[in-house]
């Protein structure tokens, strides 16, 4: 009896004692992707995409997008119905680690101020809610892809360059100017000291007093845990040496500026030609994919950051993941540039999965759709990629060349939105006619939050607007028209994984016949679809010109039919089709026996 | 003879002495039946920084053994099964109102570590309350003292005040077998004093923990002690800011965290016996100090090591009384090492890199004395004092000898009214050099003091209440006033007057006495 009654007592403490975590203490790290071109990646600034937990509302001030607005990974979790809505199948969320909390009236909110790579940021949540957001969207096919930042860390330390041992910003001399004399030829020379964010010396940052030069200037780390402004972590990270301590890069066309350079704002540039920095940073990104299970990085400035680190960096991260049971892993980078040369360099054999397509972005997006430039600027583009990418999947990466998953999208938190440029009453138009290219061309569309609710913010911060105001309306037309084409785009394999063929592009963009046209096939098998796209503001426009339609790949006789419109065409029998479409209208064409009403 | 005039509380002094029921006792008006050097005093008063001028309250005269008072359900029998116990409340206090007839107010004037107090000038009270038993052969007693800091309130105008638990701890005597005592808690923890200098030479300790005591028969007593003291700075405790672990609001951890332990024994021995009319007492003392190694956390962030520190203190004081005359006198000596020349709950080094004690050294040479004769009283007390500081540098103010003599004759002019001169010097020399004189740091001060008094309890040099009238005459040399800031008045006046009107007062104390 004695015994039972302390089995049942053991039994009750038990009870008491269950930590409720249920099956998220464990993480098991698996392959949840076969074919990243499938996917639909939505992208969330987690502070402004849904408030799920007040707890977390610290320092929350609503009336400044500079500062944390209280967006949560509990408000993700709360708000999987409508991604899976709006058609979404990877989320990329913002970064996870502890940050800076705020520098200079400015909040980390954004997460690309880490400070210590081993803890999470507590606006967002806990591990535990982390882990649950990422195993309710693999429960609902939803991949998620974190946001890294291996270039710096955020204002972590300041450099002491009049060794008092305090941080400085000052003005120095008094602009005295000799009598007579002109402004530029002060006996007392103004200069500005800043030590937290001095301008970049090939030599490092050096110091000097009232007597001349000091030597190099040393560092020296803040400690203000109020506001986790504290030495950083892992302890790497408060050894000097770390960082490359030059200052902040004036010129980003100065090669050895734009990678050893600290980023403009204070951000402390990593040494990653330093071995110990190349294998602990790759150690404290891979212990996310493994404590979380995430499904691939999205990682940031990475021109910034020397080649050999990627060649260090990224098949290290394949090789530890796959280790842990994860093949797939998905790595791209973001270099914000035009220089398609330079962005494609990053997917170079040896390096990254794929880029961000910013020259996609400022060359099709912008110059075509918004602002009504020659398609024909795509087809160059098209041309370009064929030099400027990798061809051959990475070893051990995802199984397709990065020329052909290039991360496409339309507008990002560093730049003003689409709908920014386009205010006029035909913006929304040509938002859904770029968004239709983005869901049809080849490559992984991307979604910038917001877009779905067609906001309008300009530069950053007001590019990064809270969500919750829209109510997250799934009713209005961008919203309907991503959900379908996000649903065409699963339907049809052909605009997931088919070779993209242009087939129409034009100098035109005044009012002649094939002004704005732009059209491209995608073929992968017997899977077919031709897509035909008018980013021409002011009338219809067609497949054709002078008298010559498009030719295309199919038979003579193919009957197609336009899944957003439900019309039909029919290849004509010399391989031509002349297929019209309104202002800034979009048609996927797919052959008729195919068609499907979405 | 008249009545002992507070509610009849008094006991004795000597927290380890055996309470001991005792016959109806009634005090002379002019000393008391027994006199308190015949018990052994101790405790009391505030705590000391390293050579800090003292600012602790005077010694009481004549603490008495009295009954304890039955408690409520108290029996006819006799026997140890009785119980017997109550409530008692006790205090000390010193209150002064002084000018400098200049239109500012009076204060003392202190050169050394310790000195002569007739202008002493600071408020300092104290509310006691105990309860204590007597059973099954046993008593113990329960000890509260608070202890109050000013200014006071009806001074300044401000409703707060600097309060401090000085005793509270708990004492059982004759544990197991007579004469065995054990007390643990916090509390003051000290021998014979220089009332005079408000100056304990030989121990004077503020612990938390606990002790013991023995005593042989009338002839000898051993008392030992042991705790912990941690004042708080960065020499021995530092909490620092951490991220939070969960959340947002910083959390804090006791990042250095090395109390000091202290144990001390005293050996005091009566020849004569220790309740002798005339006699005289032996006393050797000692104390041990160690610190645990640390680190600490620099403003800069960077973590500084400190090392272990260790010291000790021996000590010796020979005394001798006349009960008939209420007379003594006290010799004290006592030489400290390391650790031990600072007191427990002052901090060695606020700055510098010099971060353990070993160096240091003090050595005290200290006389007291009382006699009292018919309508006269006096009372002596002087000490020499050398002091070299932790730092290794040859030349600095750490580096000092000082000293001070203090006479004191009274008489009285009736039963109750009386005037008291007081005359003292006091001096000090450092090795340094001040920059602005040229000469060497150090000077001498010359006091004279004139004290009319009231003491209703009748006569006696301790006897208390002591209302009293204040006139001090003091004179300073050039090297005393070139101690003083530019901006102190002291640094440019010779003459200094001190006019104050001031009571003290102790009574059922287990720190003074009644």
């Amino acid at each position: 009896m004695r015994e039972f009654t302390y089995l049942l007592l053991a039994l009750t403490l038990g009870a008491c004692a269950h930590d409720g975590l249920g099956d998220i203490r464990d993480v098991e790290v698996t392959t949840h992707v076969e074919d990243w071109r499938d996917q639909v990646v939505y992208q969330l600034v987690v502070d402004r995409f849904a408030n799920g937990d007040a707890r977390n509302d610290h320092r929350v001030d609503p009336t400044s997008l500079a500062r944390y607005q209280g967006g949560d990974w509990q408000g993700v979790i709360d708000r999987m119905d409508y991604l899976q809505e709006l058609g979404v199948t990877a989320l990329w969320i913002s970064p996870v680690v502890l940050n800076v909390d705020t520098d200079a009236g400015i909040d980390g909110y954004h997460g690309y101020w880490a400070v210590d790579f081993t803890r999470v940021n507590p606006h967002f949540g806990d591990l535990a809610t982390l882990r649950r957001m990422i195993a309710e969207a693999h429960d609902r096919g939803i991949l998620v892809i974190l946001d890294i930042v291996t270039n710096h860390l955020g204002q972590v330390f300041y450099y002491d360059v009049n060794h008092n041992g305090q941080p400085d910003d000052s003005i120095q001399g008094s602009g005295t100017v000799a009598p007579g004399g002109s402004p530029s030829q002060m006996t007392s020379p103004l200069a500005r000291i800043n030590e937290f964010d001095p301008d970049f010396d090939s030599r490092g940052v050096q110091s000097f007093t009232s007597l001349g030069a000091a030597g190099p200037a040393p560092i020296r780390f803040f400690d203000i845990p109020e506001i986790f402004r504290i030495p950083p972590q892992p302890p790497l990270f408060q050894d000097p040496s770390a960082y490359s301590r030059r200052g902040r890069t004036l010129n980003f066309d100065d090669p050895e500026q734009l990678l050893w350079g600290d980023f403009p704002g204070g951000l402390k540039d990593v040494n990653t030609a330093d071995e110990r920095v190349r294998e602990t940073m790759t150690q404290v990104y891979v212990d996310w994919v493994l404590t979380a299970d995430f499904d691939g990085f999205r990682i940031d400035t990475i021109k910034h950051v020397d080649n050999g680190f990627w060649e260090y960096f990224a098949p290290e991260v394949r090789r530890r993941v796959a280790d842990a049971g994860k093949t797939n892993f998905f790595m791209f980078g973001e270099a914000f540039d035009g220089r398609d040369d330079l962005i494609g360099s990053f997917t170079m054999p040896g390096r990254l999965d794929s880029v961000f397509y910013f020259s996609q972005k400022f060359r099709v997006f912008d110059d075509v759709f918004a602002n009504g430039g020659a398609t024909s600027g795509i087809q160059r583009l098209l041309d370009e990629r064929a030099v400027n990418y990798g061809h051959e999947p990475q070893p051990g990466g995802i199984g397709v060349a990065p020329d052909a998953a290039l991360v496409n999208f339309i507008d990002n938190h560093d730049v003003s939105r689409f709908l920014f440029n386009r205010g006029d009453e035909q913006g929304t138009a040509a938002l859904r006619a770029a968004l239709t290219y983005l869901m049809a061309e080849d490559g992984i569309p991307c979604i910038y939050y917001g877009t779905e609710q067609e906001y309008r913010g300009g530069n950053d911060p007001t590019n990064r607007e809270v969500l919750w105001t829209s109510g997250y309306d799934t009713t209005n037309a961008t919203f309907q028209h991503i959900a379908r084409l996000a649903r065409v785009r699963a339907h049809y394999r052909a605009l997931r994984r088919g070779n993209f063929t242009l087939t129409w592009t034009t100098d035109r963009t005044a009012d002649e016949e094939d002004a704005g046209i732009v059209a491209f096939e995608r073929r992968d098998g017997d899977a077919y679809a031709l897509v035909v796209i008018n980013s021409n503001r002011s009338h219809s426009s067609a497949t054709a010109f002078e008298g010559n339609a498009m030719t295309v790949a199919v038979a003579p006789g193919t009957a197609l039919r336009d899944v957003l419109s439900g019309d039909s065409f029919t290849v004509a029998g010399d391989g031509t089709i002349r297929v019209e479409a309104g202002p800034y209208v979009g048609r996927i064409l797919v052959p008729a026996g195919d068609y499907q009403d979405f | 003879m008249i009545a002992l005039g507070v509610a009849s509380t008094a006991r004795a002094q000597d927290e380890e002495e055996p309470l001991e029921p005792t016959p109806d006792v009634e005090v002379e008006a002019d000393g008391g039946a027994v006199p308190w050097y015949q018990r052994g005093r101790d405790d009391e008063a505030a705590p000391e920084a390293e050579a800090a001028p003292a600012t602790t309250p005077a010694p009481a005269p004549a603490p008495e053994p009295v009954p304890v008072p039955a408690s409520e359900d108290e029996d006819e029998d006799d026997d140890d099964d009785e119980h017997t116990g109550g409530f008692y409340f006790g205090s000390y206090g010193r209150i002064i109102a002084a000018s400098d007839l200049a239109g500012r107010t009076g204060r003392q004037n202190l050169i050394t570590a310790w000195g002569p107090r007739v202008d002493e000038a600071d408020t300092y009270a104290e509310i006691e309350l105990r309860r204590e038993d007597h059973f099954a052969g046993m008593d113990t007693t329960v000890v509260a003292t608070i202890g109050y800091f000013g200014p006071l309130f009806h001074y300044d105008g401000e409703l707060s005040e600097r309060i401090a638990f000085r005793n509270l701890y708990a004492r059982v005597g004759n544990l197991l077998t007579p004469g065995l005592n054990v007390w643990a808690g916090s509390r003051m923890w000290r021998g014979d004093d220089i009332y005079l200098f408000n100056f304990w030479p030989l121990d004077s300790l503020n612990m938390v923990g606990g002790g013991l005591s023995y005593d042989l028969e009338q002839i000898g007593q051993l008392r030992i002690a042991a705790g912990l003291a941690q004042p708080n700075d960065p020499f021995q405790r530092q909490e620092v800011l951490v991220p939070a672990r969960d959340g947002f609001s910083p959390e804090s951890v006791l990042f250095l965290d090395r109390p000091r332990a202290v144990a001390a024994a005293r050996l005091t021995w009566w020849p004569f016996g220790r309740r002798a009319r005339e006699g005289m007492k032996a006393i050797l003392y000692g104390e041990g100090h160690y610190l645990p190694s640390g680190t600490r956390r620099n403003p800069e962030g960077f973590d500084e090591a400190l090392p272990e520190d260790a010291g000790w203190v021996v000590g010796a004081q020979l005394g001798g009384y006349l009960a008939d005359q209420n007379a003594f006198a006290n010799l004290f000596v006592r030489y400290a090492r390391g650790l031990g020349v600072y007191d427990p709950l002052g901090v060695p080094f606020r700055t510098g890199s010099v971060i353990q004690t070993g160096r240091a050294e003090e050595l005290r040479i200290a006389l007291s004395a009382n006699w009292e004769e018919g309508i006269f009283g006096l009372q002596v007390g002087g000490y020499y004092r050398y002091f070299r500081d932790a730092d290794p540098n040859v030349y600095g103010r750490g580096t000092l000898t000082e000293g001070a003599l203090n006479v004191r004759p009274m008489i009285w002019l009736d039963r109750y009214v009386g005037i008291a001169a007081d005359l003292s010097y006091s001096g000090m020399a450092a090795a340094s050099i001040d920059e602005s004189t040229g000469n060497a740091v150090g000077g001498n001060l010359f006091k004279l003091g004139i004290v009319p008094f009231v003491t209703p309890f009748g006569r006696g040099t301790y006897t208390r209440p002591h209302l009293r009238l204040i006139y001090t005459l003091t004179v300073r040399d050039d090297g005393a006033r070139a101690l003083y800031p530019a901006l102190d008045p002291r640094s440019a006046n010779t003459v200094e007057h001190f006019f104050g009107i001031g009571v003290e007062w102790w009574f059922s104390s287990s720190s003074y006495g009644s």
